[in-house]
Protein backbone atom coordinates (compact mmCIF):
# COMPACT_ATOMS: atom_id res chain seq x y z
CA UNK A 1 0.00 0.00 0.00
CA UNK A 2 1.85 3.09 -0.87
CA UNK A 3 0.10 6.67 -0.53
CA UNK A 4 0.42 8.79 -3.34
CA UNK A 5 0.17 12.66 -1.94
CA UNK A 6 -0.24 14.06 -4.86
CA UNK A 7 -3.97 13.67 -5.68
CA UNK A 8 -5.28 13.62 -2.34
CA UNK A 9 -6.69 17.00 -1.10
CA UNK A 10 -6.32 15.88 2.79
CA UNK A 11 -2.34 16.32 1.98
CA UNK A 12 -0.34 19.24 4.14
CA UNK A 13 2.67 20.27 3.20
CA UNK A 14 4.26 21.12 6.49
CA UNK A 15 8.17 20.48 7.09
CA UNK A 16 8.98 17.66 8.41
CA UNK A 17 10.86 19.46 10.82
CA UNK A 18 7.50 21.28 11.59
CA UNK A 19 6.03 18.13 12.12
CA UNK A 20 8.51 16.72 14.07
CA UNK A 21 8.27 19.69 16.35
CA UNK A 22 4.78 18.77 17.18
CA UNK A 23 5.15 15.46 17.71
CA UNK A 24 7.69 16.35 20.01
CA UNK A 25 5.48 18.48 21.77
CA UNK A 26 2.77 15.69 21.76
CA UNK A 27 4.86 13.14 23.45
CA UNK A 28 6.07 15.51 25.73
CA UNK A 29 2.23 16.13 26.73
CA UNK A 30 2.12 12.54 27.15
CA UNK A 31 5.41 12.51 29.32
CA UNK A 32 3.54 15.25 31.60
CA UNK A 33 0.44 12.89 31.81
CA UNK A 34 2.47 10.13 32.88
CA UNK A 35 4.59 11.50 35.34
CA UNK A 36 3.00 14.83 36.38
CA UNK A 37 4.96 18.12 36.41
CA UNK A 38 8.13 16.78 38.19
CA UNK A 39 11.04 18.85 36.75
CA UNK A 40 13.40 16.37 37.81
CA UNK A 41 11.63 13.81 35.21
CA UNK A 42 13.10 15.89 32.37
CA UNK A 43 16.20 14.34 32.96
CA UNK A 44 14.94 11.31 31.11
CA UNK A 45 11.97 12.59 29.38
CA UNK A 46 13.71 15.17 27.24
CA UNK A 47 15.22 12.72 25.47
CA UNK A 48 13.09 10.02 25.53
CA UNK A 49 11.14 12.48 24.01
CA UNK A 50 13.49 13.55 20.95
CA UNK A 51 14.17 9.81 20.34
CA UNK A 52 10.69 9.03 20.59
CA UNK A 53 9.66 11.69 17.86
CA UNK A 54 12.63 10.73 15.85
CA UNK A 55 11.62 6.98 15.88
CA UNK A 56 7.95 8.47 15.07
CA UNK A 57 9.12 10.30 11.99
CA UNK A 58 11.26 7.48 10.25
CA UNK A 59 8.39 4.69 10.70
CA UNK A 60 5.71 7.22 9.59
CA UNK A 61 7.60 10.10 7.53
CA UNK A 62 5.61 13.50 7.97
CA UNK A 63 3.28 14.77 5.54
CA UNK A 64 1.21 11.85 4.97
CA UNK A 65 -2.15 13.29 6.36
CA UNK A 66 -3.78 15.64 8.89
CA UNK A 67 -6.89 15.43 11.55
CA UNK A 68 -9.85 16.89 11.63
CA UNK A 69 -10.85 17.77 15.43
CA UNK A 70 -14.55 17.58 14.57
CA UNK A 71 -14.22 14.07 12.74
CA UNK A 72 -12.36 12.80 15.89
CA UNK A 73 -14.62 13.67 18.57
CA UNK A 74 -17.62 11.89 16.02
CA UNK A 75 -15.33 8.74 15.65
CA UNK A 76 -14.52 8.66 19.89
CA UNK A 77 -18.50 8.92 20.49
CA UNK A 78 -18.74 6.48 18.00
CA UNK A 79 -15.70 4.22 18.78
CA UNK A 80 -16.86 4.45 22.49
CA UNK A 81 -20.16 3.41 21.43
CA UNK A 82 -19.78 0.74 19.02
CA UNK A 83 -17.42 -0.75 21.34
CA UNK A 84 -19.76 -1.95 24.66
CA UNK A 85 -22.40 -3.12 21.51
CA UNK A 86 -19.49 -5.07 20.77
CA UNK A 87 -19.02 -6.51 23.55
CA UNK A 88 -22.64 -6.84 23.74
CA UNK A 89 -23.15 -8.42 21.07
CA UNK A 90 -20.23 -10.95 21.29
CA UNK A 91 -21.56 -11.71 24.72
CA UNK A 92 -24.51 -12.52 23.88
CA UNK A 93 -24.02 -14.81 20.80
CA UNK A 94 -21.84 -16.61 23.22
CA UNK A 95 -24.58 -17.22 25.77
CA UNK A 96 -27.17 -18.06 23.64
CA UNK A 97 -28.29 -21.92 23.60
CA UNK A 98 -27.79 -22.29 20.26
CA UNK A 99 -24.89 -19.97 19.69
CA UNK A 100 -26.71 -17.15 17.16
CA UNK A 101 -23.88 -17.51 15.09
CA UNK A 102 -23.48 -17.63 10.94
CA UNK A 103 -20.09 -16.17 9.93
CA UNK A 104 -18.90 -15.85 6.84
CA UNK A 105 -16.29 -14.27 4.65
CA UNK A 106 -17.23 -11.05 3.19
CA UNK A 107 -15.21 -8.90 0.62
CA UNK A 108 -15.25 -5.40 1.41
CA UNK A 109 -14.20 -3.09 -1.78
CA UNK A 110 -11.95 0.21 -0.71
CA UNK A 111 -13.52 3.47 -0.67
CA UNK A 112 -11.02 4.68 1.61
CA UNK A 113 -8.01 6.08 -0.98
CA UNK A 114 -4.57 4.52 -0.30
CA UNK A 115 -2.95 5.47 2.45
CA UNK A 116 -2.15 5.05 6.39
CA UNK A 117 -5.93 5.10 7.28
CA UNK A 118 -6.81 2.37 5.11
CA UNK A 119 -4.55 0.12 8.49
CA UNK A 120 -6.27 2.77 11.07
CA UNK A 121 -9.99 0.90 9.73
CA UNK A 122 -8.52 -2.45 9.71
CA UNK A 123 -7.44 -1.82 12.71
CA UNK A 124 -10.70 -0.54 14.33
CA UNK A 125 -13.03 -2.93 12.40
CA UNK A 126 -11.83 -5.63 14.34
CA UNK A 127 -12.50 -4.28 17.70
CA UNK A 128 -16.19 -3.41 16.64
CA UNK A 129 -19.01 -5.72 16.59
CA UNK A 130 -18.52 -8.85 14.97
CA UNK A 131 -15.99 -8.04 12.33
CA UNK A 132 -12.47 -9.13 11.86
CA UNK A 133 -9.98 -8.25 9.33
CA UNK A 134 -8.41 -11.26 8.13
CA UNK A 135 -6.50 -10.07 4.75
CA UNK A 136 -5.70 -6.50 3.21
CA UNK A 137 -5.68 -5.96 -0.62
CA UNK A 138 -5.20 -3.07 -2.93
CA UNK A 139 -9.11 -3.13 -3.83
CA UNK A 140 -10.64 -5.42 -1.52
CA UNK A 141 -10.16 -6.28 2.44
CA UNK A 142 -11.39 -9.27 3.30
CA UNK A 143 -13.21 -9.43 7.02
CA UNK A 144 -14.60 -12.68 8.56
CA UNK A 145 -18.06 -11.74 9.79
CA UNK A 146 -19.99 -13.44 12.94
CA UNK A 147 -23.12 -12.64 11.38
CA UNK A 148 -23.58 -13.09 7.66
CA UNK A 149 -26.24 -10.36 6.88
CA UNK A 150 -26.37 -7.14 4.71
CA UNK A 151 -26.41 -4.86 8.21
CA UNK A 152 -22.69 -6.22 8.70
CA UNK A 153 -22.00 -4.66 4.98
CA UNK A 154 -23.64 -1.92 5.91
CA UNK A 155 -21.54 -1.34 9.60
CA UNK A 156 -18.25 -1.56 7.31
CA UNK A 157 -19.94 1.47 4.80
CA UNK A 158 -20.65 3.21 8.18
CA UNK A 159 -17.19 2.89 9.70
CA UNK A 160 -15.76 3.51 6.49
CA UNK A 161 -17.44 7.08 6.73
CA UNK A 162 -16.36 7.92 10.18
CA UNK A 163 -12.60 7.30 9.27
CA UNK A 164 -12.74 9.23 6.42
CA UNK A 165 -14.36 11.98 7.84
CA UNK A 166 -11.86 11.68 11.19
CA UNK A 167 -8.71 11.80 8.48
CA UNK A 168 -11.15 14.85 6.37
CA UNK A 169 -10.94 11.98 3.30
CA UNK A 170 -13.35 11.79 0.29
CA UNK A 171 -14.43 8.34 0.05
CA UNK A 172 -14.34 7.23 -3.40
CA UNK A 173 -17.20 5.55 -5.38
CA UNK A 174 -17.31 1.74 -5.39
CA UNK A 175 -17.54 1.39 -9.24
CA UNK A 176 -14.01 3.46 -9.48
CA UNK A 177 -12.63 1.72 -6.25
CA UNK A 178 -12.92 -1.73 -7.85
CA UNK A 179 -12.36 -0.95 -11.56
CA UNK B 1 -19.72 3.62 50.40
CA UNK B 2 -19.82 6.76 48.70
CA UNK B 3 -22.05 7.06 45.02
CA UNK B 4 -18.95 7.03 43.50
CA UNK B 5 -17.88 3.66 45.24
CA UNK B 6 -20.98 2.55 44.27
CA UNK B 7 -20.71 3.08 40.79
CA UNK B 8 -17.11 1.83 40.87
CA UNK B 9 -18.39 -1.78 41.50
CA UNK B 10 -21.29 -1.80 39.22
CA UNK B 11 -18.84 -0.84 36.66
CA UNK B 12 -16.50 -3.37 37.31
CA UNK B 13 -19.26 -6.04 37.43
CA UNK B 14 -20.32 -5.12 34.30
CA UNK B 15 -16.68 -5.67 33.07
CA UNK B 16 -16.65 -8.64 34.93
CA UNK B 17 -19.98 -9.82 32.45
CA UNK B 18 -17.90 -8.82 29.25
CA UNK B 19 -14.83 -11.00 30.16
CA UNK B 20 -16.88 -13.97 31.63
CA UNK B 21 -18.83 -13.92 28.21
CA UNK B 22 -15.74 -13.30 26.40
CA UNK B 23 -14.15 -16.36 28.01
CA UNK B 24 -17.45 -18.45 27.11
CA UNK B 25 -17.10 -18.00 23.67
CA UNK B 26 -13.19 -18.65 23.15
CA UNK B 27 -14.38 -21.91 24.93
CA UNK B 28 -17.97 -22.64 22.94
CA UNK B 29 -17.26 -21.02 19.58
CA UNK B 30 -16.90 -23.34 16.75
CA UNK B 31 -13.63 -21.96 15.06
CA UNK B 32 -10.56 -19.57 15.67
CA UNK B 33 -12.01 -16.84 13.54
CA UNK B 34 -15.24 -16.45 15.59
CA UNK B 35 -12.98 -17.19 18.80
CA UNK B 36 -11.38 -14.15 17.82
CA UNK B 37 -14.11 -12.08 18.16
CA UNK B 38 -14.33 -13.40 21.37
CA UNK B 39 -11.52 -12.34 22.47
CA UNK B 40 -11.03 -9.03 21.07
CA UNK B 41 -14.39 -7.63 21.63
CA UNK B 42 -15.39 -8.95 24.37
CA UNK B 43 -12.21 -7.70 26.59
CA UNK B 44 -12.12 -4.51 24.69
CA UNK B 45 -15.71 -3.32 26.32
CA UNK B 46 -14.12 -5.74 29.59
CA UNK B 47 -11.48 -3.56 29.76
CA UNK B 48 -13.06 -0.38 29.01
CA UNK B 49 -14.78 -0.21 31.71
CA UNK B 50 -12.67 -2.10 34.28
CA UNK B 51 -10.67 1.07 33.30
CA UNK B 52 -13.17 3.51 33.83
CA UNK B 53 -14.01 1.65 37.37
CA UNK B 54 -10.58 2.59 37.90
CA UNK B 55 -10.40 6.00 37.08
CA UNK B 56 -13.16 7.56 39.14
CA UNK B 57 -10.90 5.62 42.60
CA UNK B 58 -7.81 7.32 41.12
CA UNK B 59 -6.40 9.78 43.61
CA UNK B 60 -4.81 12.33 40.74
CA UNK B 61 -5.15 12.94 37.02
CA UNK B 62 -1.49 11.22 35.45
CA UNK B 63 -3.14 8.09 37.56
CA UNK B 64 -6.34 9.17 35.17
CA UNK B 65 -4.27 9.42 32.19
CA UNK B 66 -1.86 6.60 32.35
CA UNK B 67 -5.50 4.43 32.97
CA UNK B 68 -6.62 5.66 29.18
CA UNK B 69 -3.59 5.17 27.77
CA UNK B 70 -3.25 1.69 29.25
CA UNK B 71 -6.59 1.04 27.64
CA UNK B 72 -5.83 2.35 23.97
CA UNK B 73 -2.22 0.75 24.19
CA UNK B 74 -4.40 -2.70 24.75
CA UNK B 75 -6.75 -2.10 22.13
CA UNK B 76 -3.76 -1.24 19.60
CA UNK B 77 -2.16 -4.45 20.79
CA UNK B 78 -5.54 -6.70 20.85
CA UNK B 79 -6.72 -5.58 17.55
CA UNK B 80 -3.15 -6.29 16.20
CA UNK B 81 -2.20 -9.56 17.26
CA UNK B 82 -6.14 -10.33 16.35
CA UNK B 83 -5.11 -9.22 12.49
CA UNK B 84 -1.99 -11.41 12.75
CA UNK B 85 -3.23 -14.70 14.17
CA UNK B 86 -6.85 -14.24 11.76
CA UNK B 87 -4.32 -13.57 8.95
CA UNK B 88 -1.95 -16.36 9.06
CA UNK B 89 -4.80 -18.59 9.44
CA UNK B 90 -6.52 -17.12 6.19
CA UNK B 91 -3.09 -17.72 4.79
CA UNK B 92 -3.00 -21.40 5.42
CA UNK B 93 -6.74 -21.90 4.00
CA UNK B 94 -7.73 -22.42 7.25
CA UNK B 95 -11.78 -22.30 6.05
CA UNK B 96 -14.29 -20.40 8.51
CA UNK B 97 -16.92 -22.80 10.08
CA UNK B 98 -20.59 -21.83 8.67
CA UNK B 99 -24.06 -23.12 9.63
CA UNK B 100 -25.00 -25.54 7.46
CA UNK B 101 -27.89 -24.71 4.45
CA UNK B 102 -30.96 -26.47 4.88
Amino acid sequence: MSADPSNNPAVTTASPLRRGLVRALGLALVWVGLNGLDAASWRIGAPVVLLAAWVSMRLLPAGSWRWSARGAAVFAAYFLRESLRGGWDVAWRALSPGLGLSPALVSHPWRLPPGPWRLFFCSTISLLPGTAVVAIGDRHVCVHVLDNSPAAAEELRKLEGHVAALFGLELMNEKEAVA
Amino acid sequence: MSALDVLTALLLAAALFFFVAGTIGLLRFPDLYSRLHALTKADNAGLGLTVLALMLQAGSWPEVFKLGLIWLLVLAASSTVCFLIGHEAYRRGVKPWTRRRS
